[in-house]
């Protein structure tokens, strides 16, 4: 199933890392990339892997696995890019790679643990003060927050709460309520919400 | 795929425990079988469900062996929570996530009056105020993490290149130890500490070894930025032990003080003589400093 790369054992952690990109971008088994890209977004929970991360390119895998249809592969991507994405240097690479519209489509997963990442995601990556990345806060993401904040989803409903009072101003939260009690709404939450009616 | 309700003790797919991985490669095999899952900081907690607990009444021993991992702030067994027959479960909360990491890594699949635990992490129960708290202190962890790294990582190339002599320095430690063991005897304790930062960041260390450890990379660190600034060419490689300097002691006499700074510099030269090429450094070594035992008074 798994490939056997022939890895030399003293070769260290920077070693280790590349031997599992290389596995990632060769192997053509689900399950082996599955479990390469789980493994990377472990390691990337440790701040001391950092820069060996950053010089693989592993933001960068996390990000193009993003747009993966294997749902398993989204969900271990935003979760390494959840562990990394408060540092700063990570920070500045995915806001300078576009990242932010790949993770808000992330917000209409079905996936739970996708969803909760992103959010998180979303939080990290912005910073108080005047933002220089107003898609953070675009309407649509606001709204979708006022739906998570209504969840019966625990977690969720923390985690968007957070977001609405940490990361929206009061009057973006107010606007996104004025409208959305007349638009419908095209983010499904994950399943855990009734059906909305038109 | 998401399927957690809002019922207490409805089934959360985090709480599963799932089935063990199988099929990996073997060099990313790792000590333990592990299932594939990424834990984010949405996953960890400081509230710990326990589940296959023995209906035996034994709730405070429970409690007793989990404390042994950090300050436990409340505990409660979990009623309504489905459980197997003649099993109990209960949600600890810990005062400090990393208690409740430690915890759930040790005590994870531990046997506990004859039955197997599963110790999950309960995100779910945590006020927003709590997750708030948890996202924060992430934050600032990476914060001064990354700050402290960034530090070591210009090093650390330079000492990765040493790291393949370590075999090399093991060999001269005992052609040499007697004469090395005249005039290094202070450098025993630290002599696996050879290499100022470790790799193990799991590694589970009690509290008062944590703060040594890092006191001592900071000083590893001091001296490695030293070497850096004045050697490109000089022989001052840091391969050996890193030694704890020699404190400089006033004698009030001078005589005596300049005795001992020649000592001193004595020793400093022969520690910064160790790092030549293999082969000659024992030569000189056998033939410049013909091997004596230190005469004991």
């Amino acid at each position: 199933m798994a490939q056997k790369p022939k890895v030399d054992p003293h070769v260290g952690r920077l070693g280790y890392l590349q031997a599992l990109v290389t596995e990632f971008q060769e192997t053509q088994s689900q399950d082996a990339k599955e479990q390469v890209l789980a493994n990377l977004a472990n390691f990337a929970y440790d701040p001391s892997n950092y820069q060996y991360l950053r010089q693989l390119q592993v933001v960068d895998l996390f990000l193009d696995s993003l747009s993966e249809e294997n749902e398993t592969l989204v969900e271990f991507a935003i979760g390494g890019l959840c562990n990394l994405c408060s540092d700063r240097a990570n920070k500045e690479h995915i806001l300078q790679a576009g990242g932010i519209p790949l993770v808000t489509n992330c917000l209409s997963s079905s996936n739970e643990e996708t969803v909760l990442s992103a959010v998180t995601t979303l939080m990290y990556l912005s910073s108080p003060g005047p933002s220089c990345h107003p898609e953070l806060t675009a309407m649509p993401v606001v709204q979708c927050m006022l739906r998570f904040s209504l969840s019966a989803n625990t977690r969720l409903r923390n985690l968007a709460q957070i977001f609405l009072e940490d990361v929206c101003s009061p009057s973006q939260v107010a606007e996104a309520r004025g409208r959305q009690a007349h638009s419908a709404l095209g983010i499904p939450l994950p399943r855990t919400a009734a059906p909305q009616q038109p | 795929m998401a399927s957690s309700s809002g019922v207490l003790g409805g089934s959360f797919e985090h709480h599963v425990q799932r089935a063990v991985c199988d099929t990996r490669a073997r060099y990313r095999e790792g000590r333990r079988p592990r299932a594939v899952k990424v834990y984010t900081i949405n996953l960890e907690s400081q509230y710990l469900l326990i589940q296959g607990v023995p209906a035996v009444g034994a709730m405070k021993e429970l409690v007793e062996r989990f404390a042994l991992y950090g300050a436990i702030e409340q505990y409660n067994a979990l009623d309504e929570y489905p459980a197997e027959d003649f099993t109990e479960v209960y949600l600890i909360k810990f005062v400090n996530l990393q208690s409740a990491r430690t915890a759930k890594r040790k005590m994870d699949e531990q046997s506990f009056f004859g039955g197997l635990l599963h110790v999950c992490y309960a995100p779910e129960f945590e006020t927003v105020e709590e997750t708030r708290k948890k996202l924060e202190e992430r934050k600032v962890y990476i914060a001064r993490t990354a700050k402290n790294k960034d530090h070591f990582v210009t090093k650390k190339k330079l000492v990765a290149e040493h790291k393949d002599t370590k075999d090399f320095r093991q060999d001269f430690h005992s052609e040499v130890s007697g004469f090395r063991a005249a005039t290094l005897n202070t450098s025993t304790g630290s002599s696996d500490l050879c290499l100022p930062y470790s790799y193990a960041v799991d590694r589970f260390m009690p509290r008062t070894t944590q703060l040594q450890e890092r006191k001592r990379r900071r000083e590893d660190d001091r001296k490695l930025e030293t070497f850096i600034e004045t050697s490109t060419s000089s022989n001052e490689v840091m391969i050996g032990p890193l030694l704890p300097d020699t404190p400089t002691v006033d004698m009030h006499d001078d005589s005596l003080n300049a005795t001992a700074s020649l000592i001193r510099n004595k020793l400093k030269e022969v520690i910064s003589s160790v790092p030549k090429p293999p082969d000659n450094k024992l030569e000189d070594v056998h033939t410049g400093h013909p091997l004596k035992q230190r005469r004991r008074i």
